[in-house]
């Protein structure tokens, strides 16, 4: 309110229309903010508290190390790997999952009898039960008895040890990865397409522009732009959390080639049981993910201002 | 599109039936063996199809050596509340990012976007101490308040919600509609194709959700459907991969439901969304 | 809000509490005493359910509630630990061997063990000796003291498909009982083609080191050194193993895998001749081949006079907080290790049983049941299965697999490996 008796400048009625709008904010993101604070904010400022400490799960006590945990991190070739690691995951299956899921939405937005069909079809990778599917992952890309390693010995084409093969594991896991966000983001953009009026297609077709990609190129990929974004940011962020597919399917090996960030961390916090390390550890990570996040975020500002 | 020329059509069917068959492969493979038995899981020389049947001994044990209609019953309960709860704290929320403006909308934007980034394992232990020192483990409260409000929520609506014409919420208030009544009357249903993606990434998430539950959950009452799952799955004794299937089948059956459940506001939403 | 009915519970629960703690003699009821019973790996219900049942039939004032099954060793251990912080921890817990070690260390902060000693001592001198062997015992305690008593008990045996056997020209009845007659073997079932492979002994596959512990153990090494600060390995024996382990690989041109649900589906598919687990699948492994081949079992290859083999498995500890809840619980922990309790678990897992007297019982049952019966030829060789001081087992395995998986697929040599290895190991042994 004093903020409002300074204003000066303004009218009354914009001021009583700030004033209003003010209030009405104040209540809409109050419940909200409690809980974010109370569920998020708090828990993570122990985390934050926790890094600099020495604390070890199950102890009564702990110490005080300062930066301690952070530089003996910048200094671990483990967590150099994983990390290194979980960029290239990230650079396999955030682009392959969006360009995926914006492809098969297009198709599937332009059906009409079998859209729900395809719309079924497309999102049960999201119902999927991971300790299950990554059991039937693991067969349907065992190296000797699975289906694919059945056709590649049927066109007599060399073995691939998907999940051995130290060249291949991290490939294999994005294939699950790209199996199981492609529906997540394929439902994003088939909600961002139903936004689009049908009056600007139909205003296009009058200009001659009907055929499939100059429709794309001049309606739908600038209405969908901010879809993309958003979808974009979001699979980076579910990708860059990736643990539990490497937890079943290859313990981080072999040899660390399938190591990821997420699961050094769980490891060092829940295997080892050293809170305090791996309190710094997901410090790193999210201020890594967070950095990624606002620039992305700020780029589709920036365009859908345009 | 080409209207009329069925060359371009069957193309598009083509393609998307490859997409189709790496989507729903895996779940084809879940029921098939959740139809035979263990041993033919495996047996390379019958993988599409079974050569010995064992329906009913697979979804038997599933359903009658296990909690597993109890588990259900959790998970639906614990879900609806949790959905709920996330819709009614983050739409106003979203709302007021979108829409209206205030001091800190974009620090809030900015905080909302780094909380994203914060894995929920990070925070689960201090959560867990809090829960336990309110004497709260081992209750409904217990599983489902950590998540009472979806920064994921409040972000894809905002961005939902910007596309809806400000002219229309200033002839609203130019009407006499009071600001809750635009939120009530305009806004939700306005971003019923929005809630609806939502609801279907929430409800999966925490059917399936595991890790919080048997952290803060010792009483097997309490126990989500996942965990029905768990009881033919042995690293120590070897899984037994018919009821395991077949767990997993009946698991995974009401999430799809549901989704056909939500496609149907998803259509609805498309015709309420064409008055720009 | 439905979850606001959740506040009213736990206020009345604490009402209960107040309650109880002011003590009201006048109930009958008071008397009766429920145990809450932690045990990991959710499948194990199969045989915990029964023994309970039969349990509170024979005391019925002592009740048994199960908590909800954590999924293996390792996440039991971090439910205990996230217990002991909050003062809320079972009765009775079943703890893995390995993770004996962490749970003792972590209650041990808050003075919350349990010795069971004082309960031995006062079932009388003999019972101990009676009913258990002093190798079994000694995985049951820490720094000499008996914290536990074993449960399960598992040695490592070899699992082989008779039909393949018998395809490659061999006699499973004369299943070979040293390396170079399994590495042979293996080679004869691999040239049958068709996918099929001999053996797999992927040592790093495997989530613990029992495999390699098993392969240093019955080459006749150890461990640690006497005093425990640094391997027992980096020695000729150490040598040994590490060149044997790479020829196994290399001779029976062995798939190196990095799960061992892999193998273990190649083995169901009936595409691999043999491969080394635990005796505790036998059940559920014939349920899960069904007829489609012969399934059997052999000893593990023990070349040492010396030699041992590393024991997997748990043991029953008390963690119940006051005097009343102990008493019952030692109830139910001599029921559990008893006799008849024993016999039955070994029936329906292939666990071997940890009682002495059991064996008796199932003299029958391994006479007609041969692949059950492995596990219990090897019970002279059972030794501890060594786990690494401060909980570090873990980290030196997460080390040490990775050197196992190269020296299998042939990119170091034994000696680099085993250079490796024991520099891994012992950094982390001394930090």
């Amino acid at each position: 309110m004093t903020a409002i008796s300074q204003d000066t400048m303004g009218r009354y009625g914009a001021m009583a229309a700030r004033a209003r709008s003010e209030q009405m904010a104040f209540w809409c993101i109050g419940p909200a903010v409690f809980l974010i604070v109370v569920t998020t904010v708090v828990p993570f400022a122990t985390v934050l508290a926790f890094s600099f400490t020495d604390y070890q799960l199950g102890d009564a006590g702990l110490n005080w190390v300062g930066l301690a945990n952070f530089s003996k991190a910048l200094g671990d070739p483990q967590v150099r790997q994983a990390v290194t690691n979980t960029f290239l995951f990230a650079g396999m299956v955030v682009p392959t999952t969006v360009v995926l899921a914006l492809f098969f939405a297009l198709l599937v937005n332009s059906r009409t009898v079998t859209r729900r069909f395809y719309e079924l079809v497309f999102f049960l990778p999201i119902t999927a039960t991971m300790p299950v599917m990554s059991l039937v992952w693991s067969f349907i890309l065992h190296d000797r008895i699975g289906p694919i390693a059945r056709l590649l010995q049927y066109f007599e084409l060399p073995a691939i040890g998907f999940f051995s093969d130290p060249d291949f594991a991290l490939g294999s896991i994005a294939l699950i990865a790209i199996w199981q966000h492609t529906c997540f983001c394929f439902i994003i953009f088939l909600a961002g397409l139903t936004t689009i009026p049908k009056e600007m297609y139909e205003a296009a077709a009058l200009d001659g522009a009907d055929r499939g990609w100059e429709k794309f190129r001049r309606i739908t990929w600038p209405q969908l732009a901010p879809t993309t974004l958003v979808a974009a940011l979001l699979t980076t962020i579910r990708t860059f959390q990736v643990f539990e597919l490497v937890v079943v399917l290859t313990s981080g090996g072999p040899a660390g080639r399938s190591q990821v960030i997420l699961y050094k961390t769980y490891l060092e916090a829940f295997s080892y049981l050293r809170i305090g390390y791996g309190s710094a550890l997901t410090l790193i990570f999210v201020a890594m993910v967070c950095a990624i996040s606002l620039v992305q975020f700020r780029i589709a500002r920036r365009q859908q201002a345009a | 599109m080409n209207r009329g020329s069925l060359k371009p059509v069957i193309f598009e069917h083509a393609v998307l039936s490859i997409g189709v068959v790496y989507s729903i492969f895996p779940f084809f493979w879940m029921i098939i063996t959740s139809l035979r038995s263990s041993g033919d899981a495996f047996n390379s020389d019958s993988l599409l199809w079974p050569t010995k049947w064992d329906v009913v001994y697979n979804y038997t044990q599933a359903l009658l050596t296990t909690p597993l209609p109890r588990f259900l019953a959790n998970g639906v309960f614990v879900c609806g509340v949790i959905l709920l709860l996330q819709i009614a704290t983050a739409l106003p929320c979203a709302y007021a990012i979108a829409k209206l403006s205030f001091r800190g909308r974009t620090f809030l934007t900015a905080t909302v976007i780094c909380c994203l980034a914060i894995p929920f394992q990070a925070v689960a232990l201090p959560l867990f101490v809090g829960l336990a020192q309110l004497d709260l483990l081992n209750s409904y409260f217990a599983l489902i308040s950590p998540f009472a409000v979806s920064v994921f929520a409040i972000l894809m609506l905002a961005q939902y919600l910007r596309g809806y014409p400000d002219e229309i919420i200033e002839a609203a208030r130019l009407d006499g509609l009071s600001e809750k009544g635009i939120l009530w009357r305009l806004i939700l249903p306005a971003s019923k194709p929005a809630i609806a993606a939502f609801a279907i990434f929430s409800v999966a998430a925490h059917w399936n959700d595991l890790y919080w539950p048997l952290i803060v959950v010792t009483e097997p009452d309490l126990a989500p459907p996942t965990l029905g799952v768990l009881f033919f799955r042995s690293e120590e004794s070897g899984d037994q991969t018919g009821p395991l299937m077949a767990a997993a089948t009946i698991v995974t059956l009401p999430l799809v439901v549901f989704f056909l459940a939500a496609q149907r506001r998803f259509v609805q939403g498309i015709t309420m969304t064409g008055v720009k | 809000m439905p979850i606001v009915s959740n506040l009213p519970k736990a206020a009345l629960i604490a009402i209960a509490l107040g309650c109880t703690s002011l003590g009201s003699p006048l109930s009958a009821m008071a008397e009766d005493v429920t145990l809450d019973v932690m045990y990991p790996w959710p499948e194990s219900k199969s045989f915990h359910e029964p023994l309970a049942q039969s349990f509170m039939a024979a005391n019925p004032d002592i009740k048994i509630k199960f908590r909800l099954s954590p999924p293996d060793y390792t996440e039991a251990t971090l439910a205990i630990a996230r217990g002991a912080l909050t003062g809320d921890l079972p009765d009775v817990y079943f703890s893995g061997y390995s993770e004996l070690n962490a749970m003792v260390e972590t209650l041990s902060k808050r003075k919350q063990t349990v010795p069971l000693t004082p309960f031995i001592e006062a079932e009388g001198s003999d019972w101990i000796s009676e009913n258990f062997g002093q190798a079994l015992l000694a995985l049951g305690q820490v720094d000499g003291t008996q914290y536990a008593i074993p449960f399960n008990a598992s040695t490592p045996i070899v699992y082989f498909n008779a039909d393949l056997v018998k395809q490659a020209g061999h006699d499973p009845d004369a299943f070979p009982k040293d390396w170079d007659g399994l590495i042979k073997l293996a080679q004869d079932i691999g040239a049958l083609g068709n996918g099929i492979s001999g053996m797999d002994f992927s040592v790093g596959a495997i989530e613990s080191d029992w495999d390699w512990q098993a392969t240093v153990l019955s080459l006749g090494g150890e461990m640690v050194s006497a005093d425990g600060r640094t391997v027992g390995f980096d020695n000729q024996i150490g040598l040994d193993a590490m060149k044997l382990l790479q020829r196994i690989a290399n001779d029976t041109k062995m798939n190196v895998a990095a799960k061992a649900s892999a193998y273990q589906q190649q083995f169901f598919a009936g595409k691999l001749g043999f491969f080394v687990t635990s005796p505790s699948s036998v059940a559920n492994f014939t349920k899960t081949v069904g007829g489609r081949f012969e399934m059997r079992t052999a000893t593990f290859p023990i070349a040492a006079k010396t030699g041992g083999l590393p024991t997997g498995g748990n043991a029953v500890a008390i963690t119940a907080k006051d005097q009343k809840h102990r008493d019952a619980a030692w109830k139910y922990v001599k029921f559990v290790t008893g006799p008849e309790s024993q016999a039955f678990v070994a029936r329906s897992t292939g666990y071997m049983p940890t009682n002495l007297k059991a064996g008796d019982t199932l003299k029958e049952f391994y006479a007609q049941n041969s692949t059950y019966a492995t596990a219990f030829k090897q019970v002279g060789f059972a030794r501890p299965w060594y786990s690494y001081p401060r909980g570090n087992s873990k980290e030196i395995w997460a080390a040490q697999r990775q050197v196992f998986d190269q020296l299998q697929r042939g990119s170091i040599t034994p000696e680099d490996g085993l250079k490796r290895l024991v520099d891994a190991t012992n950094s982390l042994l001394q930090n």
